[in-house]
């Protein structure tokens, strides 16, 4: 295919994409940096970013991300990982398990929010409280656990599959306990998987919006920034504020995808290797 | 690209006694897992909030069907299913054309600055969606698009396409070479070598493809409560917050419109769940 042959069949997609998320994604660092005002540019530089690292909102935002993360590292990778060790045999009942359990994945977050919210709305719920102060991360990220499980199970489920035969067999002649067989066998094989699931879990957590806006619509303890910024533009009349928030947001999630793929293949590689 | 999920799919292996004796355990994380669908199901049909929360786990005394036909009354769900079909099948469709072009021009090894591309739209696949969002809207504003379907459908379209490109070239990259040079010498033009022959054999990464923009648009949110202000234009997850905004009051109502929503996704999932788990996996781990 020539050159003009080429660029014809790639063009066409590139100019959607660049047009719909390169451009409006460009634009937004953009405007964290100008304002427009009376038809003239007006440069604020760094003013925004350095009022949102002093802005106590943003802050308990950033950290309710955070903790969101490390709890669904938890519930959801994990989890997965159990599962997936549980359900590894191909026996029938397991197939049929493995069906169940990823089965939440495939509903609407707006769904499992108003779903789970009316199963602990306060009074007259089957769990009343436990979106209240104190609890809501901890809660929300049950919830997600329920959800995403499954999707992590499947992603283990792939490595499982790939361990050769051979290796499983010599463990099981060399006497190996089922932890040692995980620990000292499987886990070591599977540290590419466990990568990509890591990564997955990390920048889920921090673009998560639906299960959070849908459940704590004026709850301060349930506010991350992917909601927070989104308050800022729309209801509290603050685009530039929110575009800075915005640019913040894509910043953490950009370089710790970045950083952490670089980070996790270096020292996984280095821990097994060491062994 | 393709994920294995078993050893050997062909045949089941045989329960162990160590399996049985989990079973019982099993079984209860199953029926734990599916409490909250069965709950918006059964709570769907129930006569009043009271029934719903007080005997949670019996079938309703009388089947209140009538809860659909106001949730499609009231709560306009019959308007929001059609945009949530259009906008579904439009984004489809823009999604597998677009990115098989893309796709097939990137899985050449030769196309200038592949690594940089394939970078870049990377780099555009793990952007959180708020990254774009309020220049987005004065983008489409611009176009006189804002507050249609077709705002929702070409954000739509640009977000599913680098899963698609990636997963795309990918496939198109394992081809043999000599297809196209055979296809060549027989005087074969690019295009028609494409739409006659590659294309047709793409057909399970475009499969993937399918599964992931189907079950991502139409459970997409947040684009579709801020693209789309128009009350007769919103799909169906968008609505459905409208429609609890206005009738918070009345559960069994508010559960039919959250079936009517899930039952599409549950029914495709129980006839393809192969497909759909390894597509939505394939989507998000790519390569």
């Amino acid at each position: 295919m020539s050159r003009r042959g080429q660029a014809l069949f790639f063009a066409p997609g590139m100019l959607v994409f660049a047009l719909f998320v390169l451009l409006p994604a460009t634009q937004t660092w953009v405007d964290s940096v100008v304002v427009w005002k009376q038809g003239r540019a007006e440069w604020l530089g760094l003013g925004l970013y350095k009022m949102a690292l002093a802005d106590g909102r943003f802050q308990r935002a950033l950290g309710s991300n955070l903790v969101y993360f490390l709890w669904t590292l938890l519930f959801e990778v994990v989890a997965g990982l159990m599962l997936a060790l549980g359900l590894e045999r191909n026996t029938r009942w397991n197939q049929w398990l493995r069906v169940i359990f990823f089965a939440p994945a495939v509903l609407s977050m707006v769904v499992v929010g108003l779903v789970f919210g009316f199963l602990f709305k306060d009074g007259v719920g089957l769990l009343p409280g436990w979106l209240n102060e104190g609890n809501a991360l901890l809660t929300v990220s049950l919830i997600s656990g329920w959800a995403s499980a499954g999707f992590f199970m499947v992603i283990f489920l792939g490595g499982l599959a790939g361990i050769p035969e051979d290796v499983l067999e010599a463990a099981r002649l060399d006497g190996a306990s089922a932890w040692q067989t995980f620990w000292f066998v499987k886990l070591p094989l599977l540290r590419e998987v466990v990568y990509v699931a890591l990564l997955v879990c990390f920048t889920g957590a921090f673009k998560a919006f639906d299960l959070f806006w849908v459940l704590f619509r004026n709850q301060e303890e349930g506010t991350i920034v992917g909601t927070l910024l989104v308050r800022e533009f729309f209801q509290y009349g603050h685009p530039a504020y929110g575009s800075a928030l915005s640019a913040i947001l894509a910043a953490v999630v950009t370089a710790g995808t970045i950083l952490g793929m670089k980070a996790l293949r270096w020292g996984l590689d280095r821990s097994w290797r060491s062994r | 690209m393709e994920v294995a999920m078993t050893r050997s799919s062909a045949t089941a292996a045989r329960a162990t006694l160590g399996d049985r004796l989990m079973r019982p355990l099993w079984i209860l994380g199953a029926l734990a897992c599916l409490f909250p669908v069965a709950w918006m199901f059964l709570g769907s049909v129930k006569k009043t909030n009271q029934e719903l929360y007080d005997h949670p786990f019996s079938l309703p005394q009388s089947w209140a069907w009538e809860n659909y036909a106001q949730a499609v009354r009231e709560g306009r769900m019959g308007d929001y299913l059609v945009n949530s079909l259009l906008v579904v099948a439009l984004s489809v469709v823009g999604t597998v054309v677009l990115g098989a072009w893309s796709g097939y021009a990137l899985g050449k090894r030769d196309f200038p600055w592949r690594a940089t591309w394939l970078g870049v739209i990377f780099l555009g696949s793990i952007l959180p969606v708020q990254a774009t969002l309020f220049p987005l809207i004065r983008i489409l504003q611009t176009l006189g698009l804002h507050d249609s379907l077709w705002a929702l459908i070409l954000a739509y379209i640009a977000q599913s396409l680098p899963p698609a490109i990636w997963l795309l070239a990918a496939y198109f990259q394992s081809i043999p070479r000599d297809l196209e040079e055979a296809a060549r010498i027989d005087g074969a033009s690019a295009w028609r070598f494409y739409t006659s022959i590659l294309f047709p054999i793409a057909k399970p990464a475009i499969a993937t493809v399918v599964v992931i923009t189907c079950l991502n648009t139409w459970n997409e949110f947040l684009l579709a409560m801020l693209l789309v202000l128009d009350p007769m234009k919103k799909t169906l997850p968008a609505g459905m917050i409208a429609f609890e905004a206005a009738h918070s009051t009345f559960y069994p109502a508010l559960l039919a419109g959250l079936t009517l929503i899930s039952v599409p996704t549950l029914m495709v999932y129980a006839l393809f769940n192969r497909q759909v788990m390894r597509g939505m996996v394939a989507g998000a781990v790519k390569s």
